[in-house]
């Protein structure tokens, strides 16, 4: 177990550096986020085994053993770079739905995660299938399960508005569909799919379909 | 069982008796048999077309006969095997109510992979080149048409809701199967309960009529 480095944590040694301060942003977590956005970067260029603990502390000016005080491993770093990353994706799309309806919410998160990938390299190569060996931790992601909650809340606010069907229990259709998203963003990632009209128009009629509150106008 | 030959006989081959199937058809039946056998177990790069006509009992030469090129045999391959599991998997959905038609699509075909090596290659990513085109697939095509056939029925019947185009949300429903399969495979079936019965209630939601 690394020593945290000196001049960042007050309190308990063992403590996550990033964790020691409150409030404004100490040198142990600046340094940290500079790791990270070190890390994300290089690992999405170059991969996890194309990268070297090494070159990035040599990148932020470290030496090797002082980024072991803050990741314990590379596997460590890679985990919370990709964690980072992610987050950053999930939170650029949560922004970009603030207005729109409830019936097109995930369609629309899809549409601007998928959109926004080309920012986030590290995030892509895992969803691309190009690090196997992280694609199970995505399903426990914590900004996954922010995600998550942000469309339960819409959704339950919506049905307090009518603009939901009263029978939908918005908890449960939040975690049904952080699964689909997660699986589509996978697909679409490595096979394009959903990417032709067809696919498209169909994957935003079923969930307009699960949520709207009245049947549309017969068809002839 | 399959209508695997109908739908890999490609337009331009030589006439076709509307029965009995021709020598010629026999031969490529068994050519693609050979494929998604040898491509399923060694992948792509490491199979060669002349293991493939040798196991059929062909030439090389007289294989470029039916199928133009390596990778046409592949696309050809993978085609034939995963028409195979979807209609292995219609077969054990009959009956089954079409609100829980989608999941039980969905458990059935996770079930079926394990005897489809090549499918299961193709969605865990393990032929990345050829995975681009997975979407252009008949199979896939001819498996929206199934799941609108099933879904006019069910809305006949008044089991699902009848007020949207059985095609249109077939197609959404493809995608979703698709991407559900391909992420199972992918995160060697991390899924939680908790997303697992999200997810069947989603699809529920999908179908059945508003209250």
């Amino acid at each position: 177990m690394a020593a945290p480095p000196p001049a960042t944590t007050h309190g308990d040694p063992a403590a996550d550096p990033a964790l020691a301060g409150e409030g404004a942003e100490t040198k142990g977590e600046r340094t940290r986020r500079r790791l990270l956005e070190i890390a994300v970067e290089r690992f999405g260029t170059k991969g996890y085994r194309g990268t070297s603990v090494s070159e990035i502390a040599r990148e932020a000016g470290l030496t090797q053993a002082a980024v072991y005080a803050y990741f314990d491993s590379k596997e460590r770093l890679f985990d919370a770079a990709v964690d980072a990353d992610a987050e950053a994706a999930i939170l650029a799309a949560a922004e970009g739905v603030a207005t729109t309806p409830a019936a097109q919410l995930v369609p629309m998160v899809l549409v601007l995660l998928v959109g926004g990938l080309g920012n986030h390299p590290l995030a892509e190569r895992v969803l691309a299938g190009k690090e196997p060996d992280t694609l199970p931790r995505l399903v426990n992601l914590p900004a996954l399960h922010q995600l998550r909650t942000l469309i339960a809340d819409r959704v339950r606010l919506a049905q307090a508005e009518g603009e939901v069907r009263p029978d939908v229990d918005p908890d449960q259709f939040a975690d049904g569909a952080e699964a689909i998203i997660l699986s589509l963003l996978m697909s679409i990632t490595v096979i394009g799919q959903a990417t032709e009209t067809r696919r498209q128009l169909g994957v935003l009629t079923i969930f307009d379909a699960a949520l709207r509150p009245s049947l549309l106008p017969a068809l002839d | 069982m399959t209508d695997l030959a109908t739908i890999a006989v490609p337009s331009d081959q030589p006439e076709v008796d509307a029965t009995a199937e021709t020598k010629g058809e026999r031969t490529r039946r068994r050519i693609l048999e050979m494929a998604v056998d040898c491509f399923g177990r060694r992948g792509y790069r490491a199979t060669s077309v002349s293991q493939i006509a040798r196991a059929a009992s062909l030439t090389q030469a007289a294989s470029y006969a039916y199928f133009d090129n390596k990778e046409a045999l592949f696309r050809a391959a993978v085609d034939a095997d995963v028409s195979d599991l979807i209609d292995e998997v219609s077969d054990r959905v009959q009956g089954v109510p079409a609100r829980d038609l989608i999941p039980s699509v969905i458990v059935h075909a996770v079930i079926a992979l394990d005897d489809h090596p090549l499918t299961h290659r193709v969605l865990a990513g393990q032929e990345p080149d050829e995975v681009p085109r997975l979407t252009e697939l008949p199979a896939l095509r001819r498996f929206s048409d199934l799941l609108a056939d099933a879904l006019t029925e069910a809305a006949e019947r008044g089991e699902v809701r009848g007020d949207l185009r059985p095609e249109v949300l077939a197609a959404g429903l493809e995608s979703l199967i698709l991407g559900l399969l391909f992420s199972a495979v992918q995160t060697r079936g991390s899924a939680s309960e908790r997303h697992q019965l999200g997810v069947v209630e989603a699809f529920d939601l999908m179908l059945r009529p508003p209250v």
